[in-house]
């Protein structure tokens, strides 16, 4: 059906694992409790796909992104980049690593120096890296510029001169400017304009083609998601509940958690407006220092059983390309068992 | 039906260093009772500044200067501050897309809600709080008796907005004014908001203009359609025309750049250049910039905005000859 | 060239450098400019009263004090003291203070409480009492008194820069330098030093004019440099005010003049160095 099975497929990023607990544990009245922004995340990222991450904020879907980025230390698990553990290196053997993978940021007006000018934004890996200098480094960043559609007449301009756009356009040439193999994208969108966003993920897509890139790309519209990515991974409070292929799982959504989130999002065409299938999840997010029991979305649920409530469900695999984390899976016919398996 | 809010010719200017600079420019728009009627437009299209100045909320330095604002057939604009403040406690509403900086950190969530209904319903005490709890239960807030008491910081984003809703209904109101009422929500709670905001249209009559960016909000919730670029309006239709046969070169551009959920993945057909701020707005046709089929005319003078049917303006070029056509 | 056009843009930054160049002008050339020795007591001419005044003589611009000492000369001569203590002592502070505010907001923890704690300690005491004891164990040269004053007001510095850097860090373009994989010293000199530079400016403008009080309170103690600073003179004619009220007076408006024109020149340095300000 798709080339994602093939066996062969190198894997570029590996989790293993993987968890990120908050102590806010209260000293004064002695009980423990942790909040749980992560809990036990696996995945494996292939070399050249793209990987959406899409789920409410709070979920953990920028923490996930920080830990990929080794921004936080992990509370347990493996990061395992091109086969290599990542927690195991050291300091200096990390900064090196960093020319692998970089992010690209939700807020192009914040993740500029507002004193720096365009040329020594771009400038500033190569020349922490002493990769260029000189003319050389001038003519590099020019070809970064030149890529991401700026134009190089504009490299001795100060950030606020540009629009939230062009902004964007900077960050993603900062970027690009180590060669990087893997680049997380934290929700780069979510702050533009609507006829500036398809601008940037066309240019993300096309830069992709080009440049051979792995993108973990961290969104909540999930229409722009499934755009850009080959598949799409849903969190509900720090967990992955379901994950495939795009197509898939936009039109055969197995957990009850992604249907209700594909069922939220409006659709542009007032006709269907009538006769859409609506299943809107009531109430919130519960509170994560106090997950439910068992499944963490029985309490959201429409089809939530008794069992949901006790135990919590494994990762369960459909094909190699779809596995889901549920009890009754939606439209699941006869009693087939599904094979235990990690993404 | 008969008008509820008449806008004529609106023009907004913000006093600046560099000049006069017109946010709204020249809107014209009305709003039928019962009616949903959505403003959409990205930043700098003047769309909140226009919900702003209806109320006469225009932060300055900002300054209505043209244009009448007719609300049952009286004129806002004319009103004293006293005569203003009446109506936009008792008849119009506004909901805003952050509903924590709209609201008291340091009163309960009822307290607030209180107060605005000891101020415009005459009602004291246990009949007030019965009436806030009414309210709550109304807006779909679970243990209203709880949230009574509870602070706004204890609130989900949801259920802040939902209170928000519950405020602005308390003095019951024929007009409500959302400015972006979910962009700062989660999809799943955007949902439950747009069902309580149709609901309330459908059960209660109420007359909504709401005010987004959001195409999908639009198709879901709005009766007509104002389509505003860089303070102008461009184009204005019924929702189904809008979708079905977008008019203006931008309108169109809007609907092909948004990624669709059940859509193929080919190349998604952007706007090339950047949204104009306001200072930076060129002459001629406002989008002529950005736009595939721009001929000189464009450049040098503003299109006026064509009727080409009933319900239906564009303000572009190339309807001027179906017009003129059609007068022969 | 931008810091030319905004010289000629504001009016205000013009003053305020014509009033700085014009100081340190009058504090090099000073031997040049005074009519008379500033330490030449002439009983005969004491307590004259400015020119314009009756009983002013011509080559007594401002008068006497009542040793019959040129006041004029004298501001001349204590431009230099207290142009120096102003300018070197801010410098002092500014160079203990701003690194510790930049390693404290930027490191957090524990390096972050033990810096606090040194600061709230010297919070505790009067900035005035710390120079005594200081001055206590040094004699009281240009150079101590310099030292002294720098250290006494650092903390305000180290304060104001770490409450911006807590912020200033969160930002985006922080986090991007970090995944990058930039050092941390050049995160700190190069995104959050520019950054907080407004608020430097700010609290060194001010410093300066306290500086400059600081040190006239010193000598009026005993415990200044031992020469003429504008301090000094204003301290000794405080005695006389009543009756020879120009011997005060003067140096009080050099010392606000002074002042006001750092004031004026720090406002324009902060638009200058913003990017944002358009010429």
């Amino acid at each position: 059906m798709n080339d994602l099975i093939r066996k062969n497929d190198e894997i570029l990023l590996e989790l293993k694992n993987v968890k990120k607990y908050y102590d806010i544990s209260n000293s004064f009245l002695k009980n423990k409790s942790y909040l749980k922004a992560v809990d036990d995340i696996s995945l494996r990222v292939r070399k050249g796909e793209t990987i959406g991450i899409v789920g409410e904020s709070g979920c953990g879907k920028s923490t996930l992104g920080n830990l990929i980025m080794q921004m936080l230390p992990l509370t347990e698990g493996q990061i395992l980049f091109e086969g290599e553990d990542m927690s195991n290196l050291s300091a200096n053997q990390l900064r090196k690593k960093r020319l692998d993978f970089q992010m690209i940021f939700q807020d192009p007006f914040s993740s500029l120096n507002p004193r720096m000018k365009v040329l020594d934004i771009i400038a500033e890996p190569l020349r922490t890296y002493r990769i260029a200098k000189g003319e050389e480094l001038e003519n590099k960043v020019y070809s970064l510029m030149d890529l991401v559609g700026l134009n190089k007449s504009q490299a001795y301009r100060y950030p606020h001169e540009f629009s939230g756009g062009q902004r964007q356009r900077i960050g993603i040439a900062r970027a690009l400017a180590l060669n990087p193999k893997l680049i997380v994208c934290d929700e780069p969108i979510s702050a533009l304009d609507v006829s500036i966003q398809a601008q940037i993920l066309n240019l993300l897509s096309n830069l992709q083609k080009k440049l051979g890139l792995t993108y973990i790309f961290i969104g909540h519209g999930i229409p722009a998601v499934k755009y850009i990515s080959d598949r799409i991974a849903v969190m509900y409070m720090g967990k992955i509940v379901e994950i495939a292929d795009k197509n898939e799982i936009v039109k055969n959504p197995k957990h009850p958690y992604t249907e209700a989130l594909l069922s939220a999002i409006p659709v542009p065409d007032p006709k269907l407006r009538g006769n859409k299938k609506q299943t809107v999840i009531e109430g919130d997010v519960p509170n994560p220092v106090n997950p439910p029991s068992g499944c963490r979305f029985h309490t959201r649920c429409l089809y939530a059983e008794e069992k949901c409530k006790r135990e919590e469900p494994q990762m369960k695999r459909l094909h190699s390309y779809h596995q889901f984390a549920c009890h009754y899976p939606i439209n699941h016919q006869g009693g087939k068992e599904f094979e235990n398996g990690t993404a | 039906m008969s008008k509820l809010l008449q806008i004529n010719n609106l023009k907004t200017v913000f006093y600046t260093e560099e000049g006069q600079v017109p946010s709204v420019d020249n809107v014209s728009l009305d709003i039928k009772k019962g009616e949903t009627v959505a403003i959409v437009g990205e930043s700098g299209s003047g769309k909140s500044v226009t919900a702003l100045s209806i109320l006469g909320l225009v932060p300055s330095p900002g300054r209505v200067v043209t244009g009448e604002i007719l609300y049952e057939g009286k004129d806002l604009l004319k009103m004293t501050d006293k005569e203003i403040k009446k109506i936009r406690g008792n008849e119009i509403s506004m909901i805003f897309q952050e509903p924590l900086s709209a609201l008291n950190p340091v009163l309960t969530v009822g307290k607030q809600i209180q107060e605005s209904i000891e101020l415009h319903q005459k009602k004291k005490g246990k009949r007030a709080k019965e009436k806030v709890i009414q309210l709550l239960n109304r807006v779909g807030i679970p243990r209203p008796e709880k949230v009574y008491y509870s602070y706004p910081h204890t609130l989900s984003g949801g259920m802040r907005q939902r209170v928000m809703i519950a405020m602005a209904l308390s003095c019951r109101p024929k007009l409500i004014i959302a400015d972006e009422p979910t962009t700062a929500l989660d999809v799943t709670t955007q949902a439950q908001i747009l069902n309580l905001m149709k609901s309330l249209s459908e059960e209660e009559g109420t007359t909504i203009l709401i005010i987004t960016h959001d195409l999908g909000v639009v198709a879901e919730m709005a009766d007509r359609v104002v389509v505003m670029y860089a303070g102008q309006v461009v184009e204005q239709s019924t929702v189904y025309d809008l979708f079905e046969k977008p008019e203006h070169p931008y309108t169109k551009g809007l609907l092909d750049c948004t990624p669709k959920i059940h859509g193929e993945s080919e190349e998604l057909l952007a706007i090339e250049g950047t949204v104009p701020t306001i200072q930076n707005r060129p002459t001629g046709c406002k989008f002529h910039p950005r736009c595939k089929f721009t001929h000189e005319k464009c450049k040098e003078k503003d299109p006026e905005l064509f009727t080409i049917k009933e319900k239906q303006k564009v303000r572009c070029y190339l309807h001027e000859k179906v017009i003129e056509e059609r007068l022969k | 060239m931008k810091w030319v056009k905004m010289l000629l843009v504001s009016k205000v930054g013009l003053i305020g450098v014509i009033i700085i160049i014009l100081f340190t002008f009058t504090a090099i050339f000073a031997p040049l400019i005074v009519p008379h020795d500033p330490t030449e007591v002439n009983l005969g001419k004491s307590s004259l009263p400015p020119i314009w005044l009756d009983g002013g003589e011509s080559t007594y611009l401002l008068g006497t004090d009542n040793l019959g000492r040129d006041v004029f000369s004298r501001i001349i001569y204590g431009s230099q003291i207290s142009m120096l203590v102003g300018v070197c002592s801010v410098l002092v502070a500014g160079l203990i203070g701003i690194p510790v505010g930049l390693i404290s907001g930027y490191y957090g923890g524990l390096v972050d409480s033990l810096l606090m704690r040194i600061v709230d300690s010297q919070i505790a005491i009067p900035s005035i009492l710390l120079a005594l004891v200081i001055l206590g164990f040094m004699n009281p040269t240009l150079l101590t008194i310099i030292f002294v004053i720098g250290v006494s007001s650092w903390i305000a510095y180290a304060r104001v820069v770490r409450s911006e850097v807590l912020s200033l860090k969160e930002r985006e373009y922080v986090k991007a330098a970090k995944t990058m994989g930039v050092r941390h010293s050049f995160i700190m000199t190069r995104h959050l030093l520019p950054n907080v530079f407004s608020s430097i400016i700010v609290i060194s403008t001010i410093n300066v004019a306290t500086s400059i009080i600081t040190e006239s309170s010193l000598s009026f103690l005993g415990l200044g440099p031992q020469s003429i600073s504008w301090g000094s003179i204003l301290s000794e004619g405080r005695d006389y005010l009543a009756t020879n009220w120009w011997v005060a007076t003067f140096p009080g408006i050099a010392i606000t003049v002074t002042v006001l024109g750092i004031i004026l020149f720090g406002d324009w340095l902060r638009d200058v160095l913003d990017p944002r300000t358009e010429v």
